[in-house]
């Protein structure tokens, strides 16, 4: 999550509004998703990949690990697809068949899953998440919601700090040295985590009424976004592309 | 010379709920402008509540706080007023910062304090310029080094332009360099006209960097004295923990006593 939010940070295309990319990315979703074509698919995974490398600036390890486990999930989903189960004749008995009808149906399936999920993966290697929902205030987004979304998604890297410097300090007094000691400290950390994070909570609030803040929205300031042509020129030419290879 | 008083904490009584003991007794400190102040004391000693009362976030069940010789009066436009001009810097700078990036969270105090965007902007830039941080501006908090967050949390307060800064020992666990910029961040501040009371238990800190000690003791401030006259006296020293000091300045490491 840190490495996933650090690219989103670093991205040569955070300049680009968020809601630009969130749409973009929305709409090659839907064309892989309507169009329904292996070609468009496998364009799409491609392109945003591409552009994920080439423009916003994630590593190729990186964007390929993402993938991966992606990958693992989507095909754990598609076998299912791929393998069929059904009684066998009037003995009762039952068979799993792969057939190449079945398989090309479960590819074609996965591929575009991939595609989908590429294009998400180029949305969050490119926009800072809270960016992303601050922009949502455009739509009418309680405001509330949105400060619940910020400090939840400032916890959750604190939670994460405690949680390993407190799993680090037990393992060093051999507190993961056997199954019971194991069981033992992960109920302990995570009471403890608990703790921690209402203490923490309770301080943050006292830093944030220390530099003025009096309840309601949290203050922020709008971030700035420039205009550039290229970043509409491509977003264009991947979307002809995709629609050009479904008219093939 | 004479300077103007700024803050003042007089006879200050303050008891936690649920606690046996008062945290504060009597504890009373003047702060004028151009003083840099080393807040001394144990742990539990009452250096963190005090400071807590500066800034409005406490407020005290005896006692009476002002600014420049008027009391606090502990309504929203007076605390705002009050938070705008007594900056509090917390001991874990993570517990402060919490916006996407940088330059938001150090906006977040101008804004409060009814800034304009374009004001706070160029607030938060010139006090990431001053802390040495400018290059961080567009990175989120969590992204930060420990060093880089303290600095980060004293913008977030400077931004403010407050006259007092109350730094909740601030310069503990930093490195010698880092420790250096920060000290001479808040140097820059006194010098400008503003004042700087600093919680420490670093003896070095003390001695050299401030003006004045403040020595706290069982919730009450006992000895407020230049640190030449806490270093000269014995009974003083002790009280300090100064006699606890395994190197003292003129020392060589290699002639120091051996600990047991």
């Amino acid at each position: 999550m840190h490495r996933l939010d650090a690219y989103a940070h670093a991205s040569r295309l955070r300049h680009v509004h968020p809601l630009n990319k969130f749409a973009f990315a929305l709409t090659v979703i839907a064309l892989c998703l309507v169009l329904d074509r292996p070609a468009v698919s496998a364009a799409a995974l491609l392109w945003m990949a591409g552009l994920s490398l080439l423009w916003g600036g994630a590593t190729p390890g990186f964007v390929l690990r993402l993938l991966a486990a992606e990958g693992l999930f989507l095909a754990l989903g598609v076998v299912a697809v791929a393998v069929q189960i059904g009684p066998v004749g009037q003995g009762g008995g039952w068979s799993a068949t792969v057939t190449p009808a079945s398989l090309a149906q479960a590819g074609a399936l996965l591929l575009r899953a991939f595609a989908c999920a590429s294009a998400m993966n180029f949305l969050a290697l490119t926009t800072p998440i809270l960016e992303l929902a601050a922009a949502a205030q455009r739509f009418r987004a309680p405001a509330a919601l949105l400060d619940v979304t910020l400090m939840m998604y400032r916890s959750v890297f604190l939670l994460l700090e405690t949680l390993m410097r407190m799993q680090r300090a037990q393992e060093s007094r051999n507190g993961y040295a056997s199954w019971s000691a194991t069981m033992r400290s992960a109920a302990a950390l995570g009471s403890q985590l608990f703790a921690a994070s209402w203490r923490s909570g309770q301080r943050m609030e006292m830093a944030l009424q220390a530099r003025g803040y009096e309840g309601g929205a949290l203050p922020m300031l709008t971030p700035a976004y420039t205009l550039s042509r290229t970043w509409p020129a491509v977003a264009c030419l991947v979307l002809a592309t995709l629609l050009g290879l479904a008219c093939l | 010379m004479t300077t103007t008083s700024l803050l003042a904490f007089e006879a200050l009584h303050y008891r936690y709920p649920g606690a046996d003991a008062p945290a504060l007794r009597s504890a009373s400190l003047e702060v004028r402008a151009g003083e840099k102040i080393a807040l001394m004391g144990r742990n539990g000693s009452g250096k963190s509540t005090l400071l807590l009362h500066g800034n409005g976030l406490l407020r005290p069940q005896q006692g009476v706080v002002r600014w420049q010789g008027e009391a606090i009066a502990y309504t929203r436009p007076a605390l705002r007023a009050l938070r705008s001009r007594v900056g509090l810097i917390f001991q874990n700078p993570d517990e402060q910062l919490f916006a996407p990036t940088l330059l938001q969270d150090l906006a977040f105090g101008p804004l409060n304090s009814g800034a304009s965007e374009q004001e706070a902007r160029q607030r938060a830039e010139w006090a990431a310029a001053r802390c040495r941080i400018e290059h961080l501006l567009a990175q989120p908090p969590h992204a930060l080094s420990g060093g880089q967050k303290l600095c980060a949390a004293l913008a977030g307060v400077l931004a403010m332009r407050p006259a007092v800064l109350l730094a909740d020992e601030v310069t503990s666990g930093l490195d010698p360099w880092m420790r250096r910029n920060v000290l001479s961040i808040l140097d820059e501040h006194v010098a400008e006209g503003g004042a700087v009371v600093l919680s420490t238990h670093e003896l070095d800190v003390a001695r050299h960097w401030a003006d004045k000690i403040a020595l706290m003791e069982e919730g009450c401030v006992v000895h407020v004295a230049p640190p030449r006259e806490f270093f000269a006296s014995p009974a003083w020293r002790a009280r300090i923990g100064a006699d606890l000091w395994l190197f003292s300045d003129a020392t060589p490491m290699h002639h120091a006593p051996r600990s047991t």
